[in-house]
């Protein structure tokens, strides 16, 4: 098993360095100019070239990319053009924020859409079946800024419980840090909380015509016995599988649920680098992207074999 | 290894990144009344005024460099961190001294060669700095507290441009960060002025610390703009960067921040209806909308084609598209010049004024020769402002029968694209949409885009010699009334040749919580002079 | 122990379907005693699984009694609500069910699955319950239960996990035990085992037993009173002597006559009316082949390995005349599918060859063969109709397919008559044609398999179990027209099943298969008769023959 996860581990870095090349070709091809935007828009085109000169910009792309390549493989992710602050800096600053919105994102939803999704499972073709499908469907065409929106208004602005924005680091308490992500994770969790209750409720339902579902019920099992110990557990593959895929989901939702929250998270630093075109730091941000969903897909095969024990690697 | 294991090893790595992360010391209750919450039009990405020029940047340099001169509210330098000027009769050579007393946030004090230091780098990047370095014959320190400029021809705009407000500004750095290259970037932020910036708080993007300075001393004067005594009256100003305007004005209704720079005009009306929120102007200079064309190439290579534009274009139509039905937020703009201003003029802005002509237009527009090429539309889709003008021309273009190619894009790519000079069909342009602060259109010096001096001149690349002219008879006028005179000729020369397209003067609002007083109006948000109570 | 403990009384059952109600169940009534073992026959959709799931109140949801009442010691089990009902489940009653692997649960070990139900209606603690599980695989007869307490399903023998299956029914002592087809499925010896030990615990716990199957041999080995459904009634109820002897519903009669027994041959195997059109075709004599001519088949010293571990088939040889018929039997792992398929060219063989009419073929990979002019000389009907048809080809389409791509022809009259002309050669009614195989029944399905496998006019058929999934009046049918296809056409059948007595019919010659290996082959009838091996010995005694006789007389 441990070997196997060090040969997955291993098995990552050509995809990261393939991912990497993509990148900074695509970078390097794409329009706009980060000395533009440093030179400002009184800026006399000399000055843009004599920024871009200092920035190495005008250099030819292999040396660029040798340059980058170089400094990556000795620990060095490079210096934000804008900033002047190491780009691994800037990515540790944003990486607590993002990370304790995505957890609560990702306990919310676990929480709140399996028992959804089994529920409507298990009581298929009812009214109680039909309002939870009826409301995934809503929360999967909401875009995740109405919902937050929404919330805002109600929870902060309306009822004053919880705060309209910000971020308090989790080293100030653990209320405070709270209070701040409860609106962001409904908010980004809606959508995922939609599609994971209805792959449980599908998951369910495939399982809950299985022959040995009849053989607990023979038993004399309760309904939550039947449905929690040996339903569940069955149809978990399926769920953990979308959880996982959830989880690039989430990075996408992060960028918005983040400016709407003013989150300082990485999905607002991503858009801030690329608007800005601050190449360094899209660089180093789609590299930890990559590797951590790479991460991620790794965990989930390692739970599939923790749930099935006929998966075996 | 099992499932434990797992668990216990995400737990520690979680917990070690969440609260690693941002370390922002705990701010106690009753200091909450000394902090002022400021959200900013724009995110602080990069902190050195002099390499870059962005107005964000300016803003929070005021608070933390200070300057030789100030501009007062009526445009007039005023000293600041100098005590008294000589200038020689001839106009050559100014000596000046600093004021006793002057400290660096490092505890050291301000010394002349602090002083030429910052001036030298300065002048390598500003406009007017240029123009003084291309005269300059030397800038020495005679002594700690006194410098002098030697100058091979009179440069009677000195004090103005040490003074300006206009980025970039001539900031007082100690001497060993000023010595950076001007195209490169300084990584330590010790300032002169009367708050420090707190750098291990600042989070590009999100957060920028500023903590009053307690070794600062201002000037005894009433503080005016840039000029004055400057009283910080709070302990700490911090900027929270807000990329959504919606979530802004909630927590300025929450009393979550305490003051935003720029609230936009749809969400004006729910911040006026709250009655612990004042609304105001808050820079008067406002500004002007520009619709700039390629000299270069055809159809605006040919001065009636676009003058058939400034026939047809409707400022109103603009200006409503950026501000909406608020009038009281726009002025239409016969000229080049900042409205309310001791030089505005609108002499020879006739062709903006009345009814629209589109088929005097259409017919000019013919005579230049135009016959149905494409005309590239650069337009920035995420600047509310340049995307409200590029809806309006869209519609204008095709209704002087042009063949409209909308690129519709992001202002980082507009702002590469427009240093192309090659032909429309090859990676170049016909025109694009931008807007200039009208703190920087008061006078010519400060206004890169009024120059027409062709392949040295601003993006489009316009030639006017009857422009540059009258530029030139500005910067050598000796007092007002010759300024004005200079002003109205150049007004109407660059009408005549279209330097390019203004679409209209507008403003915008500042919003703050009624338990903050203080709040200026001003080309940029001063921050000495404002309290909070509890 | 003539105490009633079952009363069914005038039960009915209706399914909601798209089509509206349809009655599964119209009207049953039957009496278990205490201790006894009663035998429910019928074919498939005759309502005796649903009568039984009924009783358990494990209906579908799609289900629901409609009128009638199910006693169970008095009480109306249709009227349980909650508690009372989960107490009556797997405690007072309870349920075996058919296809075993997939009645447990895939990813619980199976110490824990029976202690499930243990937990479940009585008060000890787990380790008490894991302690009960542990004597439970022990009286199931598991081999080293300590080890099994801890594997999954996937890691037993289909017959092991219904000896689990018997240990979570049995953990609570109930007093009433339905199986419902408990050994459909599993090898013919294992049949047995499984059979005997639910038979012996039942005796022993005296449990009441309800033996729901459509194997009337079955039920008759084991069971002193059988009753037989028929479209949601019971038209017949009596001993099974009565019943073979002088069966009184014509249903019945028809059920008996189409059972295969120790003797009976093909002919017998229908009504005595419908055995007079069959004769003189049985009576017509083969033709023998002329003195020297080549088998039609050759098969030198086949062998087939896998990528992991020992082989599947090893040193198989064998011949077939034209028009010949031969049987290849043997448990499951035994190897018969894969010699099949290698017969077929739908897998390679690792070693050895295949001659078909003097040419190689053995060599012609699996992926190419279909280009062979062999290709459809060599033609095969499959185990399950339902999943072999295509569900989006009517049965015309099924039919004209490889007359299409094998045979050449094109859309147009002449297709239409060599379909309609195949379709009445396995007596498949021409108005069925146009429908899709989920609109026909099992063995309208099952002759639209071998119609299609005869369009081409093959030398050669293989049969892979091909009437495992019929019911018995159906799969008698198919016998019979395999039989006639073979003495009319002179197509040679090479006939793959694990049900003895069949092949025992139709099959002139049988090879006997363990372990990929031969272990006897000769003339059927001699073979059965008297074999030489106790492996085919313990296969042919494992056979649930209709022997009313010595059965009935030991349990007396």
């Amino acid at each position: 098993m441990l070997s196997y996860i060090l040969r997955r581990i291993v098995a990552t870095l050509p995809v990261m360095a393939i991912v990497a090349l993509f990148v900074f070709s695509l970078l390097y091809i794409a329009p706009g100019d980060p000395a533009v935007v440093i030179a400002g828009d009184q800026a006399s085109p000399e000055d843009v070239e004599r920024i871009r000169q200092s920035l190495g910009l005008d250099r030819p792309f292999l040396v660029q990319f040798g340059g980058w390549v170089w400094r990556i493989l000795h620990g060095d992710l490079g210096t934000s053009i804008f900033t002047n602050l190491p780009v691994s800096a800037m990515i540790g600053q944003r990486l607590g924020p993002t990370l304790s919105l995505m957890i609560v994102t990702l306990l919310l939803t676990i929480v709140v859409a399996v028992p959804l999704g089994v529920v409507a499972a298990w009581k298929a073709g009812s009214l109680i079946d039909r309002v939870i499908m009826g409301f995934a469907v809503f929360g999967f065409s909401l875009p995740v800024f109405v919902v937050g929106y929404m919330l805002a208004y109600i929870f902060a602005l309306e009822l004053e419980w919880l705060p309209v924005q910000g971020y308090t680091p989790l080293s100030q308490g653990f209320w405070p840090w709270l209070e701040n992500l409860i609106l962001p994770a409904i908010a980004l969790g809606c959508v995922y909380i939609a599609l994971v209750a209805r792959i449980t409720r599908a998951a369910m339902l495939e399982v809950l015509q299985q022959d040995y579902i009849r053989t607990a019920k023979a038993k004399g099992l309760g309904q939550g016995g039947i449905l929690f110990i040996h339903a569940l557990k069955n149809a978990a593959v399926p769920i953990v599988t979308v959880i996982g895929i959830g989880i690039a989901l989430l990075i996408g939702g992060a960028v918005v649920t983040e400016s709407v929250f003013a989150i300082p998270g990485l999905g607002r630093l991503t858009i801030d680098a690329i608007l800005r075109r601050d190449y360094p730091v899209i660089q180093g941000i789609v590299l930890l992207f990559s590797f951590v969903y790479v991460l991620v897909n790794l965990m989930i095969d390692v739970v599939y074999t923790l749930v099935d024990p006929r998966i075996r690697y | 290894m099992d499932r434990r294991t797992v668990l216990k090893g995400l737990a520690g790595a979680g917990s070690l990144a969440l609260t690693g992360g941002l370390s922002a010391p705990a701010i106690a209750q009753g200091a909450a009344a000394r902090t002022l919450r400021f959200v900013p039009q724009a995110n602080l990405a990069n902190f050195d005024p002099i390499w870059g020029t962005q107005y964000v940047v300016r803003n929070a340099a005021a608070m933390v460099w200070d300057t030789l001169y100030g501009i007062d509210s009526s445009f007039r330098p005023q000293r600041q961190m100098v005590e008294s000027e000589e200038v020689t009769d001839d106009g050559t050579t100014w000596t000046f001294k600093l004021r006793p007393g002057l400290k660096f946030h490092d505890g050291e004090p301000v010394l002349s060669k602090d002083v030429v230091a910052s001036l030298t780098r300065w002048s390598a990047r500003d406009p007017m700095g240029l123009m003084i370095k291309a005269l300059q014959q030397e800038l020495t320190a005679v002594d700690d507290r006194t410098f002098k400029w030697v100058l091979k021809q009179p440069f009677p705009k000195l004090l103005y441009a040490l003074g300006k407000n206009n980025s970039p500004c001539s900031f007082i750095m100690p001497e060993r960060i000023a010595q950076t290259d001007p195209f490169k970037q300084i990584s330590e932020y010790i300032g002169s002025g009367p708050l420090k910036f707190a750098k291990s708080e600042w989070v590009p993007g999100a957060k920028a610390v500023f903590e009053k300075f307690a070794d600062y001393s201002p000037r005894q004067e009433k503080s005016s703009w840039l000029a004055g005594g400057k009283q910080v009256m709070v302990d700490r100003v911090e900027w929270v960067i807000m990329p959504d305007p919606a979530t802004a004005a909630a927590a300025l209704q929450n009393g979550e921040i305490d003051w935003w720079e720029n609230p936009i005009a749809d969400l004006v009306p729910v911040l006026k209806k709250n009655k612990n929120i004042s609304v105001d102007i808050g820079d008067p200079l406002g500004n002007i909308g520009s619709f700039r064309m390629n000299f270069l190439y055809p159809p605006f290579n040919d001065v009636r084609a676009r003058r058939a534009v400034l026939m047809a274009l409707s400022q109103e139509d603009y200006m409503r598209a950026i501000v909406g039905d608020d009038n009281s937020l726009w002025k239409p703009l016969p000229g080049y010049f900042t409205p309310d201003t001791p030089l505005y003029t609108e002499v020879g802005g006739e062709i903006l004024k009345g009814k629209r002509d589109l088929d005097a237009a259409k017919k000019l527009l013919a005579e230049s020769g135009y016959s149905g090429q494409p005309v590239t539309c650069l337009v920035a889709q995420d600047q509310p402002i340049t995307k409200a003008m590029g809806d309006v021309t869209a519609d204008l273009l095709k209704k002087l029968g042009m063949n409209v190619d909308f690129v519709a894009t992001d202002w980082g790519t507009v702002g590469s694209r427009r240093a192309q000079k090659t032909p429309p069909g090859q990676g170049g342009w016909n025109m694009f949409h931008t807007w200039h602060a009208g703190a920087d259109c008061v006078n010519p010096a400060p206004y890169t885009a009024i120059r027409a001096n062709g392949d040295k001149a601003w993006f489009g690349w316009p030639t006017s010699e009857a422009t540059e002219k009258e530029v030139a008879s500005w910067f050598e006028a000796k007092n007002i009334d010759e300024e004005k005179a200079a002003m109205g000729r150049l007004n109407k020369a660059a009408i005549d040749d279209v330097v390019y397209a203004p679409t209209g003067f507008f403003l915008s609002y500042t919003a703050w919580r009624k338990n903050v007083t203080g709040v200026a109006k001003g080309p940029l948000p001063f921050f000495w002079g404002v309290s909070k109570s509890a | 122990m003539s105490e009633e403990l079952l009363r069914i009384d005038d039960l009915h059952v209706a399914f909601s379907t798209r089509r509206g109600m349809v009655e599964a169940v119209r009207g049953v009534t039957l009496t278990v005693k205490a201790g006894e073992m009663l035998g429910l026959v019928g074919e498939s959709g005759s309502g005796k699984s649903v009568t039984g799931f009924a009783t358990t109140r494990l209906l579908d949801a799609a289900g629901r009694v409609t009128a009638g009442k199910i006693l169970f010691r008095g009480q109306d089990v249709t009227k349980l609500r909650g508690d009372d009902l989960r107490q009556l489940q797997g405690a007072a009653m309870s349920m075996i069910f058919q296809n075993p692997r997939a009645a447990l649960n895939p990813i619980r070990a199976i110490g824990l699955q029976i202690a499930d139900a243990i937990l479940t209606h009585k008060r000890i603690s787990k380790e008490a319950a894991r302690a009960e599980a542990l004597d439970l695989l022990r009286a199931v007869q598991i081999r080293d239960p300590e080890a099994r307490m801890n594997a999954y399903p996937h890691e037993l023998s289909g017959g092991m996990c219904q000896r689990v299956m018997i240990a979570i029914a049995i953990s609570c002592n109930p007093a009433l035990l339905i199986a419902d087809e408990p050994t459909t499925g599993l090898d013919v010896t294992t049949q047995k085992v499984v059979m005997d030990l639910l038979a012996d615990i039942a005796a022993a716990r005296g449990m009441a037993t309800i033996l729901i199957t459509h194997d009337l041999g079955l039920a008759a080995r084991y069971c002193r009173r059988i009753a037989v459904m028929e479209r949601g009634r019971i038209v017949e109820e009596a001993s099974p002597g009565i019943l073979f002897s002088a069966p009184q519903h014509a249903y019945t009669r028809r059920l008996v006559a189409a059972s295969p027994t120790a003797t009976s041959r093909i002919e017998d195997l229908v009504t005595e009316e419908e055995r007079e059109r069959y004769a003189p075709i049985v009576s017509k004599s083969r033709r023998e082949p002329a003195h020297g001519t080549p088998p039609l088949l050759e098969v030198r010293k086949l062998a087939k390995r896998f990528d992991q571990g020992a082989a599947a088939v090893a040193d198989f040889s064998m011949t077939m005349a034209g028009g010949e018929s031969v049987g290849l039997v043997g448990e499951s792992g035994s190897g018969k599918s894969t010699t099949s398929r290698m017969i077929c060219r739908l897998i390679d063989p690792s070693e050895g060859d295949i001659v078909f009419d003097g040419q190689s073929i053995g060599h012609v990979a699996a992926r190419d063969f279909h280009r062979s002019p062999l290709r459809k000389d060599i033609q095969m009907v499959f185990q399950d109709p339902n999943e072999s048809l295509n569900p989006r080809f009517s049965a015309f389409d099924c039919i004209a397919h490889p007359l299409m791509r094998l045979g050449g022809m094109r859309a147009g009259e002449g297709l239409r008559k060599r379909v309609e002309e195949c379709a009445e050669r396995v007596g498949l009614p021409l108005d069925l044609l146009p429908r899709f195989p989920h609109q026909l029944s099992g063995g309208q399905k099952a002759r639209v398999g071998i119609a299609r496998a005869i369009a081409c006019r093959p030398r050669l058929l293989v049969l892979d179990e091909p009437t495992a999934a019929l019911d018995v009046s159906v799969q008698a049918v198919v016998l019979q027209l395999l039989d006639r296809l073979r003495r009319e056409n002179d197509i040679a059948l090479l006939f793959v099943s694990h049900d003895l007595n069949v092949v025992r019919m139709l099959c002139e010659r049988t090879i006997v298969l363990r372990n990929g290996g031969i272990v006897e082959q000769g003339e059927s009838r001699a073979l059965f008769d008297n074999p030489k091996t106790d492996y085919t010995r313990k296969l042919v005694e494992a056979i649930p023959h209709i022997e009313t006789g010595p059965m009935l007389a030991a349990a007396l």
